[in-house]
């Protein structure tokens, strides 16, 4: 390319570099980090689902219900969170061929969808909140000899549920802030 | 594999520093970019293309932090940098005043026209940066006129 401006822009843009060596020295201790902790997530959730696994066989064989009972989901837990864990660092070690434009599609897609789970989220906290408040308007929960404990187990439905959905809320402004952001480049992008 | 990074360090360097204006972020970034090296370039068939494939992984881990950046802050990394207020350290660690003002004037273009104009300057061919950026090298070309223009304007009146 023999175009006397790119020439005398490229003259300046060499004089910026940086230090390689530094770096690769960086990244020689950096490395296997990303293996180190996948490890042990993995590791902690295979702990996780045999020890459920030893509690349901240990809970069949003393007929302790209590104990297969406490098993079952634990071993369903760590054994499906061993094997998401390690799918999702697989995926994300693994180099996929995209453009920057295929990036802020695939970016914006991940935002809408954030975006409906959190709309849905946001009227699941609506939906319990109304009913706890129901249950106490309609005196549902009938518990004279227990009246504090229903109260505060009540109050605090309605309080984990308020702060649950102001955090959602505040999660969706930045979610909408994010759709517009990536929106605008992506526009950029195609009209360029 | 630590020789073609070695080799290409400060390209990549400089590809990263008209993503990230701040330092400490932009130096996380080009760590990123060569752990994604190191994951992509095995699967490099075609010596041949490496040169592109090299700055094809940098580009893709650079629109990724930008993502990021939007999605930690709330801003893209570009809003970021304006309201960022430490040049004084970008300027002593570019070896003069004509390369900073290169990169302050590179990093305020739009993105697509930065990409472009970064490529450019590492002396890849019009081919090549159609086949990173996934568009045509007639776009490639009205995309670099326009870089070169803003460019222009940025630096005669900047």
């Amino acid at each position: 390319m023999d175009d006397p401006d790119i020439e005398t822009l490229r003259a300046g843009w060499h004089d910026a570099g940086g230090e390689t060596e530094l770096r690769l020295r960086a990244i020689r201790r950096r490395r296997w980090l990303p293996v180190i902790v996948t490890g042990a997530e993995v590791g902690a959730a295979t702990v996780t689902a045999l020890l459920g696994a030893w509690l349901i066989w240990h809970g069949l064989r003393a007929h302790i219900a209590a104990y297969s009972t406490l098993g079952a989901p634990l071993f369903a837990c760590g054994f499906s969170l061993s094997i998401v864990l390690a799918d999702a660092r697989r995926a994300s070690l693994t180099w996929r061929d995209e453009t920057p434009g295929d990036l802020l599609r695939t970016g914006l897609r991940q935002v809408e969808a954030s975006l409906r789970v959190i709309d849905i989220m946001r009227w699941y906290a609506v939906g319990i909140l109304l009913f706890l408040i129901a249950t106490r308007i309609v005196n549902l929960v009938k518990g004279e000899a227990h009246g504090p404990y229903t109260w505060l187990a009540t109050g605090g439905g309605v309080t984990i549920c308020g702060l649950y959905w102001l955090w959602l809320t505040g999660r969706r402004r930045k979610s909408r802030i994010e759709q517009r952001i990536l929106a605008r480049l992506l526009a950029e992008e195609q009209t360029a | 594999m630590e020789d073609v990074i070695r080799l290409y360090g400060p390209g990549l360097a400089r590809t990263a520093s008209s993503y990230e204006r701040d330092p400490a972020l932009r130096d996380e970034l080009v760590q990123d970019i060569y752990l994604a090296l190191l994951t992509a370039l095995p699967r490099l068939r075609d010596a041949e293309r490496l040169r592109a494939y090299i700055f094809k992984v940098a580009h893709h881990r650079c629109v990724s932090h930008v993502m990021r950046r939007v999605r930690e802050r709330g801003t893209s990394s570009e809003e970021n940098a304006v309201q960022s207020d430490d040049p004084p350290q970008e300027k002593a660690l570019m070896d003069n005043e004509r390369a900073y003002a290169l990169m302050e004037a590179v990093r305020s273009l739009k993105l697509p026209y930065r990409q472009v104009i970064a490529l450019v300057l590492e002396d890849l061919s019009y081919r090549e940066i159609a086949e990173i950026l996934g568009i045509s090298e007639s776009n490639v070309g009205v995309r670099v006129n326009r870089a070169k223009r803003q460019l222009k304007e940025i630096l005669d009146h900047g």
